[in-house]
């Protein structure tokens, strides 16, 4: 049977895509409702075998340059800009033990590229404009469009 | 001009305290606090829904001292506002002729009774000291808008001397100053030595010279609080002979115990040059206060230059 075929047949999709999988689909078929199997919850990397950790929020903006390549924004629970708060002891958030200081990292990681001064400056506040301005982001490449 | 700057700026050993609002309506609570204060410090912090749990507002709180004749601080979190509403809070607070302002990032909203809660964070409280600032020194808001009336303000920032990693709490320290703060009240001190240390890091900075910096104690009620303080809040340290000291004292003799502790702090930090008050934290238990205040003969109706 043609997928089509089998998708008119049934009463519901369960996708297990991303959320933006789900969406397509549901778009591809809007008659028919899609649920999502799945909660998504981050842009990451893989750490190991079976370990994913959320390192991009997707601001639009990116700063990683300033803070030797470890984003405050996603790895710092207040995301602070200009340093860590009161609350980081011994390297680890207050937040809970398991979870390392952003800063402390992008300070150890800036002391090994000798580039501490870069902290001395007081970055100004985030434009989110480019993360959450007027709907959805779309990027459009006019040089890739057929 | 605030009763606290005022204080400062004449180079009086200042006492500031720290009131907490309670989890409902009613004002009499706070005013009930603020009688029992009143006459024994220079000025009231009103905290702003500390260890994110939901209390009356700071804002309110502090109008309600303020008619009562008292200099209140109001502490702003960016933790629940973003820019548009922090800008709006102080102009209505200057307004309303509350004019020191605690500028402070807050506690995670994961540790109050509203964890599902969004955390706003969108400045950071350097970057809020900076936009109160450019509000009062040039009447601008963030993005360069014009104030028909700037706002008047005396600008407190905070620092953890006991939080790591040391040298950048001290570049930390530079950040706020350079971004517009003009007093600043510590974390809770126990460990004078680390203090000490960290004072001396500042000094080689140049920074005490410009800014009021105002030592943060918080007494102790149980060898219970002071395990609690020194294993699960982050940003504490409490040196072993002072937890032997409380360990020593006897149930019924702890709350005492942490009293002389306060005091003995007080009385040390009183010592250094560049410390020009304490603020004293005494969490839920404002009553202690007056004891604490009177014992290091710091009254505020004393003779004031």
């Amino acid at each position: 049977m043609p997928l089509e075929e089998l998708i008119l047949s049934h009463d519901a999709i369960l996708s297990l895509g991303c959320g933006a999988g789900a969406q397509m689909v549901s778009e591809i078929y809007p008659e028919i409702p899609v649920i999502p199997g799945l909660n998504t919850e981050f842009m990451g990397e893989t750490q190991e075998q079976g370990v994913w950790l959320e390192n991009c929020v997707g601001c639009g903006d990116c700063m990683l340059f300033y803070f030797g390549g470890i984003c405050p924004l996603v790895r710092c629970s207040k995301h602070l800009l200009n340093g860590p708060c009161g609350g980081s002891q011994g390297g680890r958030c207050e937040v809970a033990p398991e979870v390392p200081c952003a800063w402390q990292l992008i300070i150890d990681r800036l002391k090994a590229q000798n580039s501490l001064e870069r902290l001395y400056e007081i970055y100004p506040p985030k434009d989110w404009s480019k993360k959450q301005g007027k709907g959805p982001r779309k990027i459009i490449r006019e040089d890739q469009k057929v | 001009m605030t009763r606290l700057r005022d204080l400062l700026e004449r180079d009086n050993f200042v006492v500031t305290a720290e009131l907490g609002p309670p989890k409902g309506a009613d004002p009499e609570v706070v005013k009930k606090k603020a009688e029992l204060l009143k006459d024994y410090v220079d000025a009231i912090n009103v905290t702003d829904n500390q260890t994110a749990v939901v209390r009356m507002s700071s804002l309110a709180s502090c109008v309600i001292l303020k008619e009562l004749g008292i200099d209140p601080v109001l502490q702003m979190t960016v933790r629940d506002r973003n820019r548009i509403a922090l800008q709006s809070d102080i102009l209505g607070a200057s307004s309303l002729g509350i004019e020191n302002v605690l500028c402070i990032s807050g506690d995670h909203q994961s540790f109050g009774n509203q964890p599902q809660a969004k955390g706003v964070f969108d400045l950071d409280s350097i970057q809020f000291i900076n936009t109160l600032k450019t509000m009062r020194d040039e009447g601008r808001l963030l993005g360069g808008d014009p104030i028909t009336k700037p706002p008047s303000l005396f600008l407190g920032a905070v620092e953890n001397p006991f939080a790591d990693p040391l040298e950048f709490r001290v570049l930390r320290l530079a950040k706020k100053i350079r971004a517009g703060a003009q007093f600043i009240q510590t974390q809770c001190i126990y460990d004078i030595e680390r203090f000490k240390k960290f004072l001396s890091l500042c000094e080689n900075e140049g920074l005490l010279q410009k800014v009021y910096l105002i030592g943060g104690v918080t007494p102790l009620k149980s060898f219970a609080m002071a395990q609690y303080m020194q294993n699960k809040v982050s940003g504490i340290l409490i040196p072993d002979d002072i937890m032997s000291r409380m360990k020593a004292a006897p149930k019924s003799k702890q709350r005492e115990e942490g009293i002389n502790i306060c005091v003995e702090t007080i009385l040390t930090l009183k010592e250094i040059k560049s410390v020009k008050g304490v603020h004293i934290m005494a969490i839920e238990w404002e009553d202690a206060v007056p004891e604490i205040v009177s014992r290091c003969s710091l009254k505020s109706d004393q003779k004031r230059v």
